[in-house]
């Protein structure tokens, strides 16, 4: 048995940091501004200032509202926003406690926000009293990486990382991936470790962006526990022409007949588009009433709040950078495929995410030296509100909260030897489709995944009969997965992330064959077969660890609603619990 | 002085009478707006060098009128427009006549990526390709040994000449004709060797092109380093880590120190040393000369002859004040002295074996390793001089990311060992404070309260202070910049001044200026005082150094007990001192 | 340099002049999906995995000297209405080919 330097180049430090996104770096940040004495190491497979999808991805950045009760108002709102009462609500309190100052934090880093003319940071009020907005630049993670560089962190650029590396007692003491230019095994040592990786995206078509769930894959494969799997898809009204979202649209779809199908299938306005909707827009589509198409002439009250009119100034200045950026898009796009004209035909994109590490209010997961900030716990925290239209402020606040409870750790912290069996293991997992030679590309697998993209049936409106389906697939997969064949890095990294993703893929289908209800508005949970929302039996959440077989073991955890300030009505706080909630 | 209300793009803006156009840009992007607007582009003008631009590009709208924005001063109620069409069209016909001159071999451009005129044709969509100029090797002048002209690439700015003539008072480049059809050459027929260049530097670092560009001799690193017979040993300038970031997308004025030191060892140098060490030791000798000369009425003033762009200065225009100089060498040739030595003794090493690379901020420090008594050990002391931009080159070439270098990484001892005094030489007025620190120490016998003389601080040109020693009053200055050092010699032949003690840097702001540092473009360097921002990373540093003495500093000391004997002793005259040439 | 894919979701073009390409790696550096790669023997970056390609345009965007231009051939090859109802079936979605 030789030495770990034998197997990969070693570097250690107090705090690994996986992914050099906007969480990751204000993870960094803050740990190190609470301990400069710290050492922590930031590493992406990408070049870190350049890469993550605070770059590109939306540019507003909410806070919670500095009035007095603004931390309560928001719960409140947030509790009723999406999917009702499923929230975590002491994690909420918490984050929106932090959330507050998250606005001044990311000027404090250097960050470029929308100001007033004294150069303060002056939100606007979004939701009065609860949550402000202000823009940020799209340069965020960039002018993140100047801070980082000046507070003396370490920025390791261009190495994937695919396993984590735990002692006997089960406790994360580092990780273990390869370059992506050279394929060199990295191997990386640490006192306390935050994967700051984005979720699992199943979706890459126009300005959508795909996480391959490594990280998701590897804090599983340790121990972590996932939750809240089943409320993953989002679903969009877009111009079929050029697949971009008709913001505040889904009011407005009329089948060839000119019949309108909110009207007649649903009876009100929505806020959004609910399953109902889809539903019926592939009946209609089915009974040959297709093209449907939307007529932008007409005046609708939902799209003109919602997107309809134009921005004003002070908005515009806010958001320069990324208009730019949709310009450009735009002006490609409006040339290749012409004008959509006001009349144009209609379609839905899905957006299916899996974020599911499930974290404390620290931020840690159950796994010891263990921290998720970022978007990869969105589903884990149970935040269940605007998490999803702030996935900026959502990076900065858990990263704020990650920095401010790692530090302490890794303070008291001691490194714990590595196993060099258990590198040589890993190492040997990682490298091994570069030494298989069969005909099987990564490429099959996220073909067959994309295609749930497409069905309805299967993303949006389940059913047990589909679920099984789905599984027949996953199993087919699972019999490729050990097959597949890589010739370079990339490849190689493409491979591994098929694996991860296929195991996304069976954790939203395993919690959603499991919830035999229906729930939620905005990533919604929907059976066809339990339409209904059953809150007296599914005021649960739903987790998943991986067992001691191995295989996936699914245990459900309910939601202690008598310690949470809001309750739904006529609430009655179940056998062997008392009230714990006072205001 | 009364104040003008103008508008740029809409926006309302009050300041200071007489102010140009292009100024208030600037202004502008002081307050904090950075969403409202770009500054308008340059490209010949350059603060405190080139007042006026005459490229064309720099052209904003005035009442329907396109005019010159360095030039054109803003009215009361002036509306000026900085991106109408008209003015686009303008700036895209100026970049068109400047381009169809200029040989675009960007791919092996040195100043590829950190080329001003590149980021505007950038910027400004040029899409279309000429026909290439082809390379008139007519055009190259490759006479000096040390910086290198290509007229093909030159666009005629005129920053260089004005940087020469007016900064440096040295006026080794000239031009001949009008407009763009100008020719700028060396003062000499025969090339930049034979004028009186003095190879500061400066008109490299001002060329918005790669016009100007150093020699490169990082093949020879490379050479050294791949030969296992050699002992390669670097050794790194104080200047050097306060800019070398900048290369890789930090933040100006960050102390990159230990980084720097890791990177050399992963690049394959036997040892790495600190040129801090040299610097204590130039302190040492420097220090026992001005008492010998105060206490025994040797000549005074003396001068400092740690910058060899100062030396040959001197060479050139003041040869009757060669004896004014000390005879003491520049740090880093001391240092290579000493590896040469005391350190081939102690690691058995053959001296012929050794490759002393010096990594300097200076491009004159290529000059000084060819000059005569620079060889102490009967070996020249130093080998191959590269410069900041030179090691940034090197470091990406062998794929060294130094910001995932650690900050806290130390250099080899014992020559890696250095007190911040020695790191303070980086700036100008940084010699003479080191110097005092041990200088009234040694006099006076006690020991230093203060240790930070601010009087001599400071970006200014000429800077004096008076310092008591035990009733005895020394006076001293400090000048940086030729033009300066000049204007403080022409007083001191004239009897004006009776100074003991004169430090004279050829680059303004000292090292951390030199000609050698990475490029920052106009805008940049209109919005900070990019010198004063590195030169405070230094001094931040001497503040953080456990010994700020140089007479301190453990190595020095035992180094003069162990090898050297005493300072200005026999043995330290052979290795440490040198002498001076007519020109 | 001439270089498409073909996804089920989506068809790209790149065009990239290959002989203007400066050297800068912006390309590279920009890219989220690992699309760009350098090619060291010719001195110039390329698209080796344009199958990656989420149509971003930032690297068309970041490019010195403009010498990239991406150009979707089309958008959405796949109804997902269409499909769902049935009307598509696996093996007309292509996807690879």
């Amino acid at each position: 048995m030789g030495s770990v330097k034998d197997y990969g180049e070693l570097y250690t430090s107090d705090i690994l940091v996986i992914g050099g996104g906007m969480a990751g770096l204000v993870t960094a940040i803050r740990a190190k501004e609470n301990d400069p004495d710290l050492d922590i190491l930031v590493v992406d497979k990408g070049i870190i200032g350049w890469n993550g999808q605070a770059t590109k991805a939306g540019n507003g950045i909410r806070a919670t509202s500095k009035h007095p009760d603004g931390v309560m108002n928001a719960l409140k709102y947030l509790v009723h926003a999406h999917t009702p009462y499923m929230n975590n609500q002491e994690f909420l309190k918490r984050y929106l406690e932090v959330h507050r100052d998250n606005i001044d934090y990311m000027r404090h880093c250097g960050v470029i926000t929308s100001c007033d003319d004294e150069g303060n940071a002056k939100p606007l009020p979004f939701i009065p009293d609860a949550l402000d907005m202000g823009g940020v630049s799209i340069h965020v993670a960039k002018q993140l990486r100047s801070f980082a560089l000046k507070l003396g962190i370490r920025l390791l650029s261009r190495v994937n990382l695919f396993e984590l590396l735990t002692n006997g007692q089960g406790k994360v003491i580092g990780a273990i991936g390869f370059d992506m230019d050279h394929g060199e095994c990295k191997i990386f040592h640490a006192k306390a470790t935050a994967l700051a990786t984005q979720g699992c995206h199943f979706k890459k078509i126009g300005l959508e962006f795909m996480g391959y769930g490594t990280g998701v894959g590897a804090a599983y494969r340790v121990g972590a526990v996932m939750s809240n799997v089943e409320f993953s898809t989002q679903v969009d009204v877009v111009f079929k022409k050029t697949n971009t979202p008709i913001y505040g649209g889904f009011n407005m779809i009329q089948n060839k007949n000119g019949r309108n199908l909110t009207d007649h299938y649903i009876g009100h306005k929505e806020w959004e588009v609910t399953p109902a909707l889809v539903e019926a827009m592939v009946k209609e589509v089915k009974d040959g009433n297709g093209p449907l198409w939307v007529n932008l002439e007409e005046p609708d009250e939902v799209r003109a709040m919602i997107g309809g009119h134009d921005m004003d100034e002070t908005t515009q200045r806010m958001f320069r950078d990324k208009l730019a950026w949709e310009e450009h898009v735009f002006m490609k796009t409006a040339r290749t495929s012409g004008e959509v004209g006001s009349k144009p035909e209609t379609t839905i994109k899905t957006v299916i995410q899996v974020e599911p590490i499930k974290v404390d209010t620290d931020i840690k997961t159950n796994v010891e030296g263990l921290w998720a900030p970022g978007k990869i716990s969105t589903q884990g925290n149970a935040y269940f509100g605007w998490t999803r239209g702030d996935g900026l402020g959502n990076a900065s606040t858990t990263g704020m909260m990650a920095g401010d409870s790692i530090y302490r750790y890794a303070r008291e912290a001691e490194f714990d030897e590595i196993n060099v069996d258990q590198v040589a293991a890993l190492k040997e997992k990682i490298y091994a489709p570069l030494h298989r030679n069969t005909a099987h590309k990564p490429k099959e697998i996220f073909d067959m995944i994309e295609r749930y993209i497409f069905d309805v049936n299967k993303c949006v409106t389940k059913s047990a009969e589909e679920i099984q389906k789905v599984y027949a697939d996953i199993d087919k997969m699972k019999k490729i997965l050990p097959e597949l064949t890589a010739e370079d890095p990339h490849t190689l990294s493409k491979c591994l992330e098929a694996a991860d993703t296929v195991l996304c893929l069976e954790m939203i289908f395993r919690s959603a064959e499991t919830r035999t209800e229906s729930r939620g508005i905005m990533y919604p949970h929907y059976r066809t077969d339990y339409p209904k929302t059953d809150d007296k039996n599914w005021l649960k959440w739903i987790n998943i660890r991986q067992g001691a077989d191995g295989e996936m073991e699914l245990f459900t955890e309910d939601i202690p609603l008598w310690r949470y300030p809001v309750r739904p009505e006529g609430y009655e706080i179940p056998e062997g619990h008392a009230e714990e909630y006072y205001v | 002085m009364g104040n003008v209300t103008f508008k740029i793009n809409k926006y309302e803006y009050t300041m200071k009478k007489g102010i140009t156009i292009l100024d208030a840009s600037f202004e502008t992007m002081k307050f904090a707006k950075e969403y409202l607007q770009q500054p308008i582009p340059t490209l010949y003008y350059l603060k405190g060098v080139t007042d006026i631009d005459e490229s064309g590009v720099c052209v904003v709208e005035v009442e329907g009128k396109v005019v010159n924005a360095s030039t054109t001063r803003v009215k009361e109620g002036m509306e000026i427009l900085t991106n109408t069409p008209a003015v686009m069209a303008a700036r895209k016909e100026a970049l068109a006549r400047i381009l169809a001159n200029h040989n675009k071999s960007c791919l092996y451009c040195l100043r590829s990526g950190s080329c001003e005129l590149q980021e505007l044709l950038h910027e400004y969509g040029f899409t279309d390709e000429p026909e290439l100029p082809k390379t008139d090797l007519q055009q190259l002048d490759l006479s000096s040994k040390v910086l290198a002209r290509d007229n093909n690439k030159c666009i005629k700015c005129k920053r260089c000449i004005n940087v020469c003539a007016k900064m440096q008072a040295v006026s080794a480049i000239t031009a001949w004709g009008e407009g763009l059809d100008i020719l700028v050459t060396p003062a000499s027929p025969k090339g930049l060797a034979a004028s009186s260049c003095v190879n500061c530097g400066q008109c490299v670092a001002v060329c918005p092109v790669g016009a100007l560009t150093e020699i490169d001799n990082t093949d020879a690193v490379k050479k050294a380093l791949d030969d296992p017979d050699q002992y390669v040993v670097a050794q790194v300038a104080p200047a050097v880590r306060a800019a070398l970031g900048e290369a890789f997308e930090f933040p100006i004025g960050v102390d990159v120190e230990g980084r720097i030191a890791e990177a050399l060892h992963r690049a394959g140098f036997d040892k790495v040393f600190d040129t801090k060490f040299g610097a204590d030791l130039t302190i040492m000798e420097e220090a026992q000369e001005l008492i010998h000369r105060i206490q025994r009425e040797g000549v005074l003033p003396m001068i400092t002859s740690c910058c060899p762009g100062w030396v040959k200065y001197a060479e050139h225009f003041y040869p009757d004040m060669l004896d004014h100089i000390s005879t003491c060498k520049s740090p880093h040739q001391m240092q290579g002295a000493i590896v040469k030595s005391y350190i081939a003794a102690n690691e058995g090493v053959k001296k012929e074996n050794i490759v002393m690379v010096s990594v300097m901020p200076c491009t004159a420090k290529k000059f000084e390793i060819t000059r005569d008594d620079e060889c102490g050990a009967g070996v020249p002391d130093v080998d191959i001089v590269i410069t900041t931009n030179e090691l940034a080159k090197l470091l990406k070439e062998k794929e060294i990311q130094l910001e995932a270098m650690n900050p806290k990484a130390k250099f080899d001892d014992p020559l890696g060992q250095g007190s911040g005094a020695g790191v303070i030489f980086g700036a100008a007025g940084g010699v003479m404070e080191a110097a005092l620190r041990t200088v009234v120490e040694k006099l006076s016998g006690k020991t230093l309260e203060k240790l930070d003389f601010t009087e001599v601080r400071g970006m200014n040109g000429i800077k004096e202070a008076a310092v008591e020693v035990d009733g005895t009053v020394i006076k001293v200055a400090a000048a940086s910049g030729l033009a300066n050092a000049n204007a403080l010699l022409t007083r001191v032949k004239a009897g004006e001044a009776d100074y003991q003690f004169i430090e004279i840097m050829a680059c303004p702001g000292g090292c951390v200026n030199g000609g050698g540092q990475p490029h920052q473009p106009a805008a940049v360097r209109a919005l900070n005082n990019v010198p004063a921002l590195r030169a405070q990373a230094l001094y931040q540093n001497d503040v953080c150094s456990q010994v700020r003495k140089s007479h301190e500093n453990p190595a020095i000391k035992e180094i003069y007990a162990k090898f050297l004997g005493e300072a200005g002793g026999e043995r330290a005259h052979q290795l440490l001192h040198t002498s001076y040439v007519v020109r | 340099m001439i270089v498409t894919n073909h996804g089920q979701q989506q068809s790209v073009k790149f065009t990239v002049d290959t002989d203007r390409c400066c050297g800068c790696k912006r390309c590279i550096r920009r890219c989220m999906e690992n699309v760009w790669q350098w090619d060291e023997e010719h001195g110039h970056a390329y698209p080796k995995y344009p199958d990656e390609c989420v149509l971003c345009l930032q690297c068309e965007m970041d490019c010195l000297n403009n010498v990239i231009d991406i150009t979707p051939v089309e958008f959405l090859q796949v109804d997902p209405l269409e499909y769902s109802a049935g009307l598509i079936s696996v093996e007309e979605m292509g996807g690879g080919k």
